[in-house]
Order: C-alpha cells, then structure tokens, then sequence
C-alpha cells in the first residue's frame, strides 16, 4: 500500500527538466563589473541579437523574425513611437557603437511599428537629427543616400527627407 | 559643472574627476552628427562607426579591435604599450567589452583625456577609468592604446581640413 502510495506521489510530480543547452543558460556578455544584465527584458533582447555583433542589415530580419509587426492606428504609432523614442534616448543617448544603439529594446520595437511609422522617424530626424538611420533601412529596405555620404548626417538627412517628399510621406 | 546624467551612467566619473567642455570646445551636442570615434579622429563631421550608415574610412565594416587599429593606423596612429602622457606624442585610446569595441577618447596635451558620449556631451575626464562602466549599454574598460607624433597630426589634420573643404564644396553643387 505504501509503495503505491509514494509511487502515485512520484509520478504525480512534474518532471525535472536538466538545463543541458546554451538557450537555457544565457550567455553572459559581460563578464566583469557590478551592473552586469540588469534588465531582464534587455538582456533577453541582447541575448537574442547578440550584443556587440548585431549586423544592422540583419537587423530587419532578427526583429521581424521574432515578432509580427505591430499594427495601430495613426494616433497610437504616434503616441507609441514618442514613448519608445523618449526611452531609447535616455539609454543610449551616450553610446557611440551602433550596434549598441539599434539592439536597445525600444528601438526594435520602434522597427516593429512597420511604415507607419516612417514619417515620424523620417519628421523627428529633420527636427532632431536622431539617429533613425538604421531602422528607416530595416523597415523600407533602401538606403535612399551615396554609399560615400555614409556617416554625414546632413546628407543622409537629406537624402531621406528628398525621398520621403517624393513617397509624399512628409 | 556636473553632468548627473552621466555620472548616473559612469559610476567612477565623479570620483576620476571631470569636466564638461562642449562649450568651451564649441562642438555642443548634436545627436547623430558624430561620435566618440569620430571625436577622437578629429572629425566633427561624420557619425564613425563600421556599418552602412556610418563614415569608416575604408571598405572592411566589421566591429572589432583590428579594424578599429586599422583605421586609426590611416591617421598616423600605431599601437603602444601605456597610456602615459608622451612628450611629442598624442595618444588616444580603444575601450571595449570582451574584445567588441566601445568607445574612444583621446588624449589632451595636459595628459587629461576627452570622450564625447555618443551624440551628448564632450567631456575632458582626468584618468581613463572615468569613463570605464560595464552593463547592457556600457564602455567597458581600455583595451588598447595608440599614439602619433604630433607632428604627424598637424599633416592629417590639415588633411582632413582640405578633405572637408573639398567635400564640402563638391556636395553643395552635387546634392
């Protein structure tokens, strides 16, 4: 009796699953210092991209790929990209490396907002000069700019805002 | 004046020692203009960085410590052993995390160094570990260290000026 007692306890238990591949353990990234991985959230988005290799021509496809785009009315594109926009700044406003930049949670969701979101990235460049580059390519596909001119913000700006009149989305 | 802002991002910059100079420099921020490699390049013009959509001098784009060494090799820059301040020498230096480059400060003639923060602020830090942070969105620490003879960066820089003029005038008759 006791024996189909404690075999009913056994089998009523869930089963133990052993951690034995690298998606189960996060690769940590950063191997010194006190912050290490403190966003949890961040560090799934990095873990997923690989921070410090994210090649911006991938960058469509990783985020795509993980998620649908997002689709909202104009008002909520609008409201949503402001919050995601005010976010991204205050996180990366001080990193140089672009990588760093595009792989930042609130910027791939910023991506996932699809082409309605294109005009506010292509009205905020204009006005504030951010750095809109990379998701304007991941989600039209284009570079609309001179190879040569890569890194002049000026001409790119003002490549992409010639090409956004011409699209008539500004 | 203090920058609490990056002191919150830099939890060594207040102690090391710092001051913010975009004023005094007369380059203030400006978001997506340029950045801390370009800064140490002496390059206000273009966004540096190994991608598509940024200036990197040659056609090989890939993030690591080689390709940051080559490109600074182009500026007259060779790899050193220190970052000791040398006479006749500018040195700048490359942080990174585990061996992807980060960031880039140069060295002042006083020995002070000078990082500009991504598109925000320049800053003139009196040791280089007042920049060092590790995290999601971090430096990391000095990796490598180069110099030039200062000599040699009045030629580049007078280079680099031409270059611009160039470029400047061209664009405006092309664009």
């Amino acid at each position: 009796m006791l024996e189909v007692v404690v075999l009913t306890f056994v089998l009523s238990q869930p089963p133990v699953r052993r951690s034995t591949c690298e998606e189960e353990q996060p690769i940590c990234f950063y191997s010194t210092g006190s912050q290490a991985i403190q966003d949890e959230q961040q560090f799934k988005i990095s873990s997923l991209v690989g921070v410090g290799s994210v090649d911006i021509k991938d960058l469509r496809a990783k985020v795509f790929s993980t998620a649908p785009e997002i689709s909202y009315g104009p008002s909520e594109v609008a409201d949503t990209f402001n919050l995601l926009a005010k976010e991204w700044s205050l996180q990366t406003g001080y990193i140089s490396s672009t990588d760093d930049i595009t792989s930042n949670s609130n910027y791939q969701q910023i991506v996932r907002l699809g082409w309605g979101v294109v005009p506010l990235l292509l009205k905020d460049l204009q006005d504030n000069q951010r750095f809109w580059f990379p998701a304007l390519y991941a989600i039209t596909g284009i570079r609309p700019f001179d190879p040569s001119d890569a890194g002049n913000s000026k001409r790119m700006t003002n490549a992409w805002l010639k090409w956004g009149m011409k699209k008539g989305l500004i | 004046m203090r920058c609490f802002d990056l002191e919150s991002v830099f939890p060594k910059l207040f102690a090391a020692g710092y001051e913010k100079t975009s004023e005094k420099t007369g380059h203030p921020p400006k978001p997506g203009a340029y950045n801390c490699i370009a800064w140490a390049a002496n390059d206000m013009k273009h966004w540096w960085w190994p991608d598509k959509d940024s200036y990197w001098p040659f056609k090989e784009r890939q993030t690591t410590i080689p390709c940051f060494i080559k490109a600074f090799r182009l500026l007259g820059y060779r790899v050193c052993d220190n970052s000791r301040s040398e006479f006749a020498f500018e040195k700048v230096a490359l942080y990174a995390i585990n061996k992807i480059p980060k960031h880039m400060a140069r060295q002042l003639k006083n020995g002070s160094w000078t990082s500009k923060c991504g598109g925000e602020e320049d800053i003139t830090h009196f040791t280089l570990d007042a920049v060092e942070s590790f995290g999601p969105y971090a430096y990391g620490a000095p990796e490598l260290y180069m110099r030039r003879l200062i000599f040699i960066s009045w030629i580049v820089k007078l280079f680099q000026l031409l270059i611009g003029k160039t470029k400047e005038l061209f664009g405006e008759n092309t664009t």
